[in-house]
């Protein structure tokens, strides 16, 4: 620092970084992380260090060859249920229709109401605009646009969608008479930060609505291309909004709470019989990476380097697996490094499903935030929009929790750990008794958006 | 520059490398009890105190490339950390000896406890600017302060007991003794 000049270059350094740290630039950030692309090398000083630990590699990676394939069975049977309790349970809804899995992959960006699906076997034949799609005997919305953004894929606008409308119907009961009316977009009473939302209700026929839960009908719109096939699904509860007016509850979590869910068409579609996805994990779409570092030495963070970058297929929020175990994600792609975060990191976010032990069908939970660790356990904040109802009058349910769906990279079925879930209304603490424990020279492999040679 | 200076900040480089993965290779342990010094920050201290004040910025430059390859916190975060650490350095060098024990032990501690605020709050930060839904994950002041208490407080105590031990490892000489024309011209 000599001079003033050298003084204030010194300053300008500090105050910019400063800046940048707090109101995060991603041109700039790229720029640094090209600059930066060397220390790939100074990174490599610290191998003598990674000998160190004790007890520290994965227990997925040590576990003999059975009880990884028990985790592979695991997740495959969970995928079937899955797709099982996507499917509606009452008969009235599987008359005259043929079901049509897709699972979710992410939101349309820019566009939150809107979901990206992945088609059964990889194709849209038989499929069009404006077919309900459904998650068991609840309506979620309506396909949009089909073989975007590629082929096998579709969007798909939820109710919650602004200009979405469908006819609803909500039975009479002894006190109450039937009333029609239009259901779409979120009523304002929501309160998404808080996980509460809710379907708005317009041009009700009564301002009384019964205690029978609102379903579709389109039986008297001209409008409507597929009416048969809509009709009977749920809606949602109707509800007093406190300002005179009702609304309804929905029965599905819209905002992180859809993964597996099955288009209604008609039973006479020109489509082949339905192939199941291919499982990710043996899809090809992975590369191996060594881990650079042997912890975060950042207090209260659990992260790791990792030895790829960028330049080698890496892309933030990809997911990190071992065997079928989800070990964290990428959280930052530089041009030849990453940094990983662990479960434990503080802020780490991921859809989740449990199965619930002694239950078949598998169950939403939606998204899990990590709070860090605790003593030997991961503590996850879970909103838990529509909660857990109480078996047996017990007041917390055991259950094996995995990845769920709608998270670009981050294939659904990892398994994360297992957990004792509250039942009720959340929101919710949820502690994760996991066996991934901290990284060392072990080998991870990166979900990589370009196929790689090979795969776990 | 002399081969012997250009051979000091490379190992300087090595040794700020390993002091951040020993650090990280301690936290998973230290994380039960939480006491676990800020071996970087030690370092750091112990040469700022010593080196002219045209390598200060050097040295700030080695320490946040060493933190940056082995941390997951973003470069900026770790950029600014390590100026912000040279630049409170340099003011109190100004003021006080830091090369006596006591000085640079509480100043070492200092810039720890400060350096967990700031990655926290830089963190912070960013988990809600990535976030689009407006969920905000409360922030737990509380642990974080005692956090920084904690490290604080291990950091004072290694430095303590370091001494200047981590200024003479091997190579580091020839960045901060000084020539003995130097040492009569200087005024200081």
């Amino acid at each position: 620092m000599r001079g003033t000049g050298g003084r204030s270059l010194f300053l300008a350094v500090l105050v910019g970084c400063a800046w940048l740290a707090l109101r995060p630039n991603a041109r700039v950030e790229g720029w640094l992380d090209v600059a930066l692309a060397p220390t790939r090398v100074v990174a490599e000083l610290s191998a003598p260090l990674r000998s160190l630990h004790t007890g520290s590699i994965f227990a997925a990676q040590e576990q003999p060859s059975e009880r990884a394939q028990a985790d592979y069975d695991q997740r495959r049977a969970l995928y079937e249920a899955e797709r099982e309790a996507a499917l509606p349970t009452l008969a009235a809804l599987s008359f005259a229709r043929r079901f049509v899995h897709v699972e979710v992959v992410g939101r349309r960006p820019g566009h939150f109401d809107q979901l990206e699906v992945r088609v059964d076997g990889d194709s849209c034949r038989g499929l069009a605009r404006g077919m309900p799609v459904c998650h068991g005997n609840v309506f979620v919305g309506r396909i949009v646009e089909l073989d975007t953004p590629r082929a096998g894929r579709a969007w798909v606008e939820l109710v919650t969608a602004r200009d979405f409308a469908v006819g609803a119907r909500i039975d009479a009961d002894a006190t109450h008479p039937e009333v029609r009316c239009v259901v779409g977009s979120l009523a304002l009473v929501s309160r998404a930060s808080e996980g509460r939302l809710y379907l708005a209700v317009s041009t009700p026929s009564s301002r009384s609505p019964g205690a029978a839960n609102a379903c579709v009908d389109e039986s008297l719109s001209p409008l409507a291309r597929f009416p048969d096939q809509a009709r009977g699904f749920l809606l949602g509860q109707p509800q007093p909004d406190g300002e005179g007016e009702w609304v309804l509850r929905p029965f599905v979590d819209f905002r992180s709470g859809l993964f597996e869910l099955v288009v209604a068409a008609p039973a006479d579609i020109d489509r082949p019989a339905d192939v199941p996805l291919p499982d990710e994990l043996f899809d090809g779409h992975w590369a191996s990476s060594r881990v650079l570092s042997g912890g975060e030495p950042s207090a209260g963070r659990e992260g790791f380097e990792l030895s790829l970058g960028r330049w080698q297929g890496a892309a933030s929020g990809a997911a990190l697996v071992s065997g079928a175990r989800l070990v964290g994600r990428v959280a930052h792609a530089g041009a030849l490094t990453s940094d990983a975060v662990a479960l434990g990191d503080r802020g780490f976010s991921v859809p989740v499903l449990a199965a619930i032990h002694g239950a078949r069908a598998p169950l939403v939970l939606g998204e899990f935030v990590s709070l860090g660790r605790a003593r030997d356990a991961l503590v996850f904040h879970w909103e838990a929009p529509l909660g857990i109802a109480a078996r047996n009058g017990a007041e917390r349910v055991r259950a094996s929790l995995f990845t769920g769906s709608g998270t670009a990279l981050v294939p659904r079925g990892l398994l994360l750990g297992e957990a004792w879930l509250p039942t009720g209304p959340g929101p919710h603490r949820v502690s994760l008794e996991t066996e991934t424990g901290r990284p060392s020279q072990g080998e991870l492999w990166v979900r990589v958006q370009a196929p790689s040679e090979s795969a776990p | 520059m002399t081969v012997r200076r250009a051979l000091g900040w490379c190992l300087l480089l090595a040794y700020a490398v390993w002091a951040c993965a020993l650090d990280g290779a301690w936290a998973f342990s230290a994380r039960e009890f939480g006491w676990r010094p800020d071996l970087l920050a030690v370092l750091l201290i112990a040469l700022a105190a010593r080196l002219p004040a045209g390598d200060l910025p050097w040295l700030a430059l080695c320490c946040a490339i060493a933190r940056t390859s082995v941390s997951i916190d973003a470069p900026v975060t770790n950029f600014a950390l390590s100026f912000g650490m040279v630049a409170l350095a340099r003011m109190a060098r100004g003021i006080v000896d830091v090369q006596g024990a006591w000085p640079r032990s509480l100043l070492s501690g200092l810039c720890a406890g400060l350096g967990v605020v700031w990655c926290a709050l830089a963190q912070d930060e960013r988990l809600s600017a990535a976030r689009l839904d407006g969920f905000a994950l409360p922030m737990d002041v509380s642990l974080t302060l005692a956090e920084a208490a904690r490290r604080a407080l291990s950091t004072a105590v290694a430095a303590l007991a370091l001494g200047a031990a981590t200024a003479h490892l091997p190579g580091l000489g020839p960045l901060w003794r000084r020539a003995t024309w130097h040492v009569g011209a200087s005024s200081r």
